[in-house]
């Protein structure tokens, strides 16, 4: 073979290969915009948005890739974490909510599990006055705010709203706390309360990521 | 990650058009930011490869053609 041919052996073959590279990478790129792009959708759901429309239509856009096995095993996980903090803010009783939920137990089926979380639990407390002066160093505070909205003939609702705002303008967990004991109490009492769940929900993790971050 | 740099994503579509020596530009802007990146040096190397074959093919077939 004369040292021509050889060269446009070698060309084609290359081509071939740059070829097929790009057709991979392409895919791969498409996988990785879907999965930021539900990820985006996880982290507004957090937050309290309504995410239903745009849920649907990533599912809509992106059923084939889950047909055609498009997503490697890691990103399957990365979408069953996504989907199951989406899942947790989800109103069960809304009906296009229920759809979502289904779809969501069909990606879970087709191999989009989440991860399981680790919890390090913690051991026995040293200083077993700590943790009660701090508990009632917050009910504490708690008392002093409850007789300032009594005051004024607040609402519980309304009570609670205004705690909510503290405890994201505040760095004192007295306010989170002051504001589940009030969720915990109005579910009690067949109040609606999913919305304010998901905003202290996203305020914890605020909170927690700020206290990683000091 | 790389798989959603614009300038990769360019650098991709480029090869798939065959046009070579924009997608190696592309690749090079790539490599500002993910120079240790081991797909992205395999594709700009090849690329090079196939630009150096390309060249010594048009000079080969030059020359072949002088000779018949």
């Amino acid at each position: 073979m004369s040292k021509l041919n050889s060269l446009l052996r070698l060309e084609s073959l290359l081509e071939d290969f740059l070829d097929r590279a790009a057709d991979v990478e392409l895919a791969r790129a498409d996988s990785g915009k879907s999965l930021e792009s539900l990820g985006e959708i996880a982290r507004e759901s957090l937050r309290g948005r309504y995410i239903g429309n745009r849920l649907g239509d990533w599912f809509a856009r992106n059923r084939t890739n889950l047909d055609s096995k498009r997503y490697d095993p890691a990103n399957m996980t990365t979408i069953g974490n996504y989907l199951q903090d989406i899942k947790t803010g989800l109103d069960t009783a809304d009906p296009e909510s229920g759809k979502l939920l289904e779809e969501i137990d069909r990606w879970k089926k087709s191999g989009a599990v989440p991860l399981k979380k680790i919890t390090l639990r913690r051991g026995p407390e040293t200083d077993q006055s700590s943790i009660t002066e701090e508990f009632l160093r917050v009910a504490e505070m708690e008392s002093q705010a409850l007789e300032y909205y009594k005051d004024r003939k607040m609402h519980l609702l309304t009570m609670l709203d205004d705690t909510l705002k503290a405890a994201e303008a505040k760095t004192d967990p007295a306010w989170l706390h002051l504001a589940g004991s009030m969720i915990f109490f109005l579910k009690m009492h067949g109040y609606k309360v999913d919305p304010y769940v998901k905003k202290l929900k996203v305020l914890e993790i605020n909170r927690r990521t700020l206290k990683k971050d000091d | 990650m790389i798989e959603t740099d614009v300038n990769y994503i360019e650098g991709l579509k480029a090869l798939k058009n065959r046009d070579y020596d924009r997608a190696l530009g592309y690749f090079k802007m790539t490599e500002k930011e993910f120079a240790e990146n081991r797909d992205l040096r395999i594709l700009s190397e090849t690329v090079k490869l196939l630009l150096a074959v390309k060249n010594d093919i048009g000079v080969l077939g030059v020359t072949e053609s002088r000779r018949s």
